[in-house]
């Protein structure tokens, strides 16, 4: 995890849910993640070692509490300004950018400055191509419910107890805010949806293989992975 | 917790109903369902804690007239608010006596809690529950597992 990518909250404070329980050192990482302030910058401020703070973080964005932030070009040049070392000689400002970005990454301890992506090839192209980072545009393949719980009861076709509690033990796994951003408040084991949120289908995979510890791709929980099933 | 030990669990905690009303029909499980925004309660509720591997909760959640039925099978005259909790209670300490059974050493189990329908509201719960439902003298009680990934296991 590069410490110095930058999170903000997806729900306000306000409104998550009641009842919802996090440890203190994760109610204290997700109020920090302000949207603005590096991870590392958080994690010195918590006290915490980068290895705690890589696990918390992915707790929150896996429960999808958290959501990495994109920067403009503004914010990261204001970020490097107190930690930009002088030169002798001039620099064009993708020079500069690339040199501050150098020294703050290379400062033991201190906080790395956000940076958003500019490769080196991107620092030798003129200023206005510059755009800060944005989300894929392209759909990812959809994901039926019904195929994630056949997927499921098929590991354990003999026992039915067994499919319904390990299909419970995945589903323990994901955030019930990431659940319930998605509509999904209960679940029975008829029920199909389909699920286009990319954040829900990755927590999905991710603890289906993690509670199964079988790999399992989105081609194999697509709505015509369901409708094989049906047929 | 594994589903071996789950269905332990379901089998001795039904089996209550049928050792209690012996010439009755037994308890007939329900589908299962999963939720995740509130958990299921009824009118009573004995509840029990459980650490290990995971930690939360089990509990059992009855109507009135569930209790009241139990009430009648131990010869008990008097029904009124009273009884059926000490009945809740009776219940409770089964649901304790099953979980150790069914779930073994690795797993600490608390003193078992015996609440009204008032109480629950501020349990505190995991956020996702396994309700097992099932059907007693045609009425609907609940079997309710709510874990959540033991954070200092």
């Amino acid at each position: 995890m590069n410490s110095s990518k930058i999170f903000r909250n997806t729900w306000a404070l306000q409104q998550l849910p009641i009842g919802m329980q996090l440890m203190s050192i994760e109610w204290r990482f997700l109020i920090c993640s302000d949207g603005k302030t590096p991870i590392a910058e958080i994690q010195k401020r918590l006290g915490i070692a980068p290895e705690e703070g890589e696990a918390i973080l992915r707790h929150l964005c896996s429960a999808g509490l958290l959501t990495e932030t994109s920067l403009t070009l503004e914010d990261f040049a204001r970020a490097t300004v107190d930690r930009a070392q002088p030169t002798k000689e001039a620099q064009t400002l993708p020079e500069y950018l690339a040199s501050a970005e150098s020294n703050g990454n290379s400062r033991a301890g201190a906080a790395a400055i956000p940076a958003p992506a500019l490769s080196p090839e991107k620092t030798e192209k003129a200023i206005p191509q510059f755009s800060p980072l944005q989300k894929p545009t392209q759909s990812p393949m959809p994901m039926s419910l019904q195929a994630v719980i056949q997927f499921i009861l098929n590991q354990n076709s003999s026992d039915p107890t067994a499919g319904h509690f390990a299909t419970y033990q995945v589903f323990m796994g994901i955030g019930t805010p990431l659940l319930k951003r998605n509509g999904i408040t209960s679940l029975r084991f008829q029920e199909d949806r389909i699920i286009t949120d990319p954040e829900l289908q990755s927590a999905i995979i991710e603890s289906l293989q993690k509670v199964l510890k079988v790999t399992c791709t989105p081609e194999m929980l697509s709505p015509a992975a369901a409708a094989a099933h049906k047929n | 917790m594994n589903s071996d030990q789950l269905k332990t669990f379901q089998q001795i905690t039904l089996g209550y109903f049928s050792k209690v009303a012996p010439g009755d029909k037994p308890p007939v499980l329900q589908e299962a369902h999963l939720r995740f925004d509130s958990a299921v309660f009824l009118d009573y509720t004995s509840i029990v804690y459980i650490t290990g591997a995971y930690e939360g909760c089990l509990y059992i959640s009855t109507n009135s007239g569930v209790l009241e039925a139990l009430l009648a099978m131990h010869q008990e005259p008097e029904i009124n608010d009273k009884t059926r909790l000490d009945m809740c209670r009776e219940l409770s300490n089964v649901l304790a006596g099953n979980a150790s059974r069914a779930f073994g050493a690795n797993w600490t189990i608390s003193v078992p809690k015996s609440l009204t329908a008032s109480e629950t509201g501020s349990l505190p719960l995991p956020p996702s529950t396994f309700v097992m439902p099932f059907v007693w003298k045609d009425m609907e009680s609940y079997l309710v597992v709510g874990l959540k990934e033991n954070a200092k296991a």
